[in-house]
């Protein structure tokens, strides 16, 4: 017994040395003393001096972008080609023959407004988790998957009340098709958001006692948001069955990535930069909706 | 880098102001859309202040100005080209009326 015990420490004691060994390389190397944001690990090097997963996030995101601006771009053309024949959101009275706008500008700026908050309650937690508080840390994450589910609740309202009481269809106007294929892929974005928040704020207040049930849960989510986004989709949109299904698998895949992300990166890397990347997903959802309210909804 | 190193992980934007500014112009954007300005002027003028309302957004919550100037290459340089492509096209568009129909 006492000699297991004295093998085990000296294990210990030699591992320890060599994390020491290894920062101090690291910074005969780099020739700066590495900033400690990554407190429970050692460091690691990259060539840009950033962190590769924030890195790629940001391609993920301007890749992202570019795909929002492949969608503004076919809403432009439409809506700058149609003219006057496009029902405006401020005009009051609009051409002859025109239906007038349907849409409520009020109601959305409620919106972007609760949008705006979630990305300061997001801010706060990193905040929180820079200084060393994670129970604080848990709750701000929390508020800002609420702000994300609230914003996608009023989203659900209009939805419901511009396909029953107004009548939009995605498959016969450009109007209606323009403007649910622009709200509902920033949508898809929020509830991914939601999503990864939550998934965030399980796996890092369980830490490192992350167990099987966890994984069963966020697997079942996954799957069940998948089979919930295809009956939303032929429920609401009409559209073929087909399409519907590939939209809620790729959906269901990019789920279940994020959640495999997140739980890989726990082992990995300290609490505070899996935060930091989160939140650089959940201000480009607010940035984009910034960006589509002004177009959709205002001009 | 360097920037990243001085700022120190304790100091942090002003948050709140950021916060104050975004929504009063918000409040602005939603004004101006609803008071029957003359339709070109509104459009220039709410395109501008959301532009200015998304540079907050990556500037100060997602600490492009306090990080590596590595990352605003990656996400600003691509969205630049992106909209004089857009801008251009749009131009385009604008002077060939009703094509679609």
């Amino acid at each position: 017994m006492q000699h297991i015990f004295l093998n085990e420490r000296f294990r210990i004691s030699t591992k320890t040395a060599k994390i020491e060994v290894s920062e101090l390389a690291l910074q005969t190397d780099a020739g700066v003393s590495h900033n400690s944001e990554s407190f429970d690990h050692p460091a690691t090097q990259t060539s840009t001096g950033v962190w590769s997963g924030k890195v790629f996030m940001w391609l993920f995101l301007c890749q992202d972008a570019l795909a929002f601006f492949g969608l503004f771009a076919a809403y432009l053309s439409v809506r700058i080609g149609a003219g006057a024949l496009w029902p405006s959101p401020g005009a009051l009275h609009p051409a002859a023959g025109i239906e007038p706008n349907p849409l409520n500008i009020n109601l959305t700026a409620v919106n972007t407004f609760i949008l705006i908050c979630s990305s300061v309650t997001m801010v706060q937690a990193l905040k929180a988790i820079k200084d060393g508080n994670k129970a604080t840390m848990l709750k701000w994450l929390a508020a800002t998957a609420i702000g994300g589910a609230i914003f996608m609740g009023i989203q659900f309202t209009e939805y419901n009340k511009l396909i029953h009481i107004e009548h939009m269809k995605m498959p016969t106007s450009l109007f209606d098709a323009t403007f649910f294929i622009l709200t509902g892929f920033h949508g898809m974005h929020v509830l991914a958001g939601v999503v990864y928040l939550s998934a965030l704020a399980i796996a890092g207040g369980v830490g490192t006692k992350v167990n099987r049930k966890v994984d069963v849960l966020m697997v079942a989510i996954a799957i069940g948001l998948a089979f919930g986004l295809r009956a939303a989709i032929l429920a609401f949109f009409g559209l073929d069955a087909l399409t519907a299904s590939i939209v809620a698998s790729l959906y269901g895949i990019t789920l279940l990535a994020i959640f495999g992300g997140v739980r890989w990166l726990l082992k990995n890397r300290a609490l505070s930069d899996l935060v930091e990347v989160a939140g650089l997903y959940w201000h480009f959802v607010d940035l984009v909706w910034i960006i589509l309210f002004t177009l959709v909804y205002l001009i | 880098m360097a920037d990243h190193t001085e700022a120190g992980k304790h100091a942090h934007p002003n948050y709140m102001a950021v916060f104050i500014a975004l929504i009063v112009l918000t409040a602005i954007e939603v004004v101006v859309a609803q008071v029957g300005m003359p339709h070109i002027p509104m459009v220039i003028l709410l395109v501008a202040l959301a532009l200015i309302k998304a540079g907050l957004v990556a500037q100060y919550f997602m600490h492009l100005k306090y990080d590596s100037k590595f990352l605003s290459i990656i996400a600003y340089v691509p969205l630049i080209i992106a909209s004089i492509l857009i801008t251009v096209l749009s131009a385009e568009w604008a002077f060939q009326p009703h094509w679609l129909f």
